[in-house]
């Protein structure tokens, strides 16, 4: 046991210490984070238009079709291409999208990273689209109706009473979505991008030891997401305690 | 407005599913007076439900008119919000704001909508919770109130925007037995102050001491109406005889 | 949570302890990345190349049934110095890094790193690329934004990550250690050379590979002349310290040299009048 420790202790010096192999985690781990961040911006940005989109079209298809006007031929048509995107996205891997990202549609840009960002962020708001949509028609159709009997427009019952208790459901499977995000940047090393998972890559192909690269990018994934869900928890937490 | 004009005109009001092989309402002529109380009865499926929550406009209406104090709410260019803040609903689930507390419930839309002070809208909405006997329940959240107290909370809700007529969707319906009453006094209390209201209802005893006029109403129409009088002690359609012998 | 952690991590060890433990019968296991043209590359489900061939005639020298199998590059290299594979074979170049910890048998062929471009590329030579002192040595790069591609973990990803000093493309951080923004590190060759023109302004890979993308590809061109980047050896690697299939191995290759079956095999895949195949 003994000489297996001594042999673990020398695998983490040649796998991180010489050469400062530790840099190329710390610089993937930098990639990984800042890809996420961005594209869960962007994700929430674009899920919450799509939804708008996609709910105002499901809960006021009646009343417009009443008068059917300019805006109701708008929102049709808004509500098809919304459909056509949450299809293609949700219906194809995230690589293949990031390839097609890479190679086709920013194909003279060198700014991998920013492609990344931009297709995981696209991929992103597909999902977070379906959430709040799906959060948005799981609030009792009856808080609606008090809403606009009292006066509210579409848009201000949707602001003033649906939202809120939307984003209190929803939040737990937005974190959820984010925690997926994180992990599933671990493909950006297909387009060139050092992130954390590469890294560990890189340093496997140069030291040929598997156990320490592997692990130790595991176990920073790991503690990252450990930390999340802990956040979300006290989050959930919280806004528990202001509805009592 | 003079005061001969009903307040609301409804002519030939139909609801169609299906392209028309299913009719909600199959032609309905109905009008209300400021200051009356109409209570619509009839059995479940009978279109009554349908025909309040089409007054303003929850339900869409495959056709007629709906004429509100002169103005056909159906027309394109109505702002049907407008119309709604005159037009106030209570619901057989309350529909309460789960997030907000009592009070915010009452105020969030004469602040939002009416545009009135918040100090302003918060002392009218106490005194309306004094007055139904809720006053120590002003901070509470709708969630640790009980199924009667909820309902009383709705009503003063759609009281704070001062409507003109109050629509009531069978209102005790969900209550247990014994918070029935307590719902039901208010609505008294409402009546006598000479609100014009619309209720749709199974307590026959509230439509026969306070209803101004009983409309019966089966397979989308109306069948029969009068005095409560008349109704429940003279039908003459042999529906709403059967429906009164089951119900009474 | 801490506790089921550490469990986590203890039972991983032992697993770990047990790692190389697999079953030995009369198979003689290879790995290899089949991307890599001449030497290895897949013609329907099969793996051929100069690499498969070779290990297959080893294989009938020792008597035992070859078995190839297809990861990663960077994987055939973990997975033989942990005992995963008996040998791999993957135009793997010696290098001083990888002696340390997996053992190589004799050469068996040469490889060359060079550069391919984009026709019509500023880059004609290597003086494109680098400016040099008057030892001959790199000092600096011409262009400062310029890209490379490589695929991942192979030796020409390892010399372009090196410092601008070492003919690496890298300049140095402020403490002394190498940045390694300029390098564009692709699953496969094939990934490097689609990115030419567009990604990366020059791909560095083995010359043979070099010569198949090129060959297949319009429009890209390998730099001619005295811009060889590196000349190394390719061997076979097996585990460290697994001497006595090494021994068997070199004995193979040396039966193998001696008859001239190994030069029949390259002569096979690259004429020797220069065309690419």
């Amino acid at each position: 046991m003994a000489t297996y420790f001594a042999e673990l202790k020398n695998d983490f010096i040649l796998n991180f210490i010489d050469e400062g192999r530790w840099r190329w985690l710390w610089e993937g781990l930098g990639n990984t984070l800042i890809i996420t961040f961005v594209a869960l911006l962007m994700g929430l940005a674009i899920g919450i238009v799509i939804a708008a989109v996609r709910s105002t079209f499901d809960k006021n298809r009646e009343s417009m079709e009443m008068h059917k006007g300019f805006g109701y031929y708008v929102l049709k048509l808004s509500n098809a291409i919304c459909h056509l995107y949450l299809t293609v996205i949700r219906g194809t891997p995230v690589v293949v999208q990031l390839l097609i990202m890479y190679f086709i549609v920013f194909a003279t840009s060198r700014d991998s990273l920013m492609v990344a960002m931009i297709a995981f962020g696209i991929n992103s708001g597909a999902y977070v689209a379906e959430i709040l949509r799906g959060g948005i028609m799981s609030i009792d159709n009856g808080q609606f109706e008090a809403g606009r009997s009292l006066g509210f427009n579409y848009i201000q019952t949707m602001i003033y009473i649906i939202i809120p208790q939307v984003f209190k459901n929803v939040l737990p499977v937005l974190c959820n979505e984010f925690i997926v995000l994180l992990k599933e940047t671990s493909v950006a090393g297909y387009v060139g991008i050092v992130d954390l998972t590469k890294a560990g890559d890189l340093i496997r192909g140069r030291t040929f030891s598997a156990f320490m690269p592997l692990i130790a990018v595991a176990l920073i994934y790991l503690i990252m997401v450990v930390i999340l869900t802990a956040l979300v928890g006290v989050l959930e937490r919280r806004l528990r305690k202001n509805e009592r | 407005m003079n005061g001969n004009t009903p307040y609301i005109v409804v002519n030939d009001l139909q609801k169609h599913y299906k392209g028309g092989a299913i009719r909600a309402l199959d032609g309905i002529d109905f009008s209300i007076n400021r200051g009356e109380v109409v209570v619509i009865i009839g059995p479940s499926g009978s279109g009554k439900s349908t025909f309040l929550r089409s007054l303003n406009l929850l339900e869409i209406p495959t056709h007629g008119d709906i004429i509100v104090n002169g103005t056909n709410i159906i027309e394109k260019n109505v702002n049907i919000d407008e119309h709604r803040q005159k037009m106030c609903m209570v619901f057989q689930h309350f529909n309460l704001f789960p997030h907000m507390t009592v009070l915010k419930n009452m105020t969030l839309a004469p602040v939002k909508l009416l545009k009135k002070p918040q100090a302003e809208v918060e002392t009218k909405a106490l005194n309306l919770l004094k007055r139904v006997g809720l006053s120590d329940r002003a901070y509470a959240y709708p969630d640790q109130l009980s199924g009667g107290q909820k309902q009383r909370v709705a009503i003063v809700r759609a009281l704070m925007m001062e409507p003109d007529v109050m629509l009531f969707d069978e209102p005790t319906s969900a209550l247990d037995p014994e918070m029935v009453g307590e719902v039901l006094e208010v609505m008294k209390e409402l009546a006598s102050d000479g609100m014009t209201m619309v209720v749709v209802t199974h307590e026959m005893g509230f439509a026969r001491e306070v209803g101004s006029r009983v409309i019966f109403m089966d397979d989308g129409r109306i069948l029969e109406q009068g005095s409560p009088a008349d109704i429940f002690g003279n039908p003459q359609n042999p529906r709403l005889k059967d429906f009164l012998s089951k119900v009474l | 949570m801490k506790k089921l952690l550490a469990l986590f991590f203890v039972l991983l060890m032992a697993l770990s302890l047990f790692a190389g433990c697999g079953g030995n019968k009369n198979e003689l296991v290879m790995a290899t990345n089949a991307a890599f043209p001449p030497y290895e590359y897949k013609e329907g489900n099969k793996i051929v190349g100069i690499d498969a061939e070779i290990a297959e005639a080893i294989a009938k020298k020792l008597g035992m049934t070859l078995v190839i199998e297809d990861v990663e590059f960077g994987a055939v290299l973990t997975g033989v110095a942990q005992g995963k594979y008996d040998m791999g074979m993957a135009g793997i170049t010696v290098t001083e890094d990888r002696k340390k910890t997996m053992d190589f048998s004799n050469t068996y062929a040469t490889g060359i790193q060079v550069i391919i471009v984009k026709d019509g590329s500023s880059i004609k030579s290597l003086d494109d690329i680098f400016e040099f002192n008057a030892d001959g040595d790199p000092v600096g790069l011409k262009n400062p934004d310029i890209k490379v591609g490589v695929q991942e973990n192979t030796t020409g990803d390892i010399y372009s990550s090196d410092a601008i000093e070492k003919w690496g493309f890298n300049d140095l951080n402020e403490d002394g250690s190498i940045k390694t923004d300029r390098v564009v590190r692709y699953k496969t060759g094939a990934e490097a050379v689609a990115g030419l023109g567009t990604k990366v302004d020059c791909v560095i890979i083995d010359n043979e590979p070099a010569k198949s993308f090129v060959a297949k590809n319009q429009g890209i061109h390998i730099l001619e002349g005295e811009n060889e980047y590196a000349v190394e050896d390719y061997a076979i690697c097996v585990q460290k310290g697994n001497t006595e299939l090494l021994e068997k191995i070199n004995k193979a290759l040396d039966e193998l040299k001696a008859d001239g079956t190994i030069d029949k095999i390259i002569n096979k895949y690259i004429p020797k009048d220069g065309g690419a195949s």
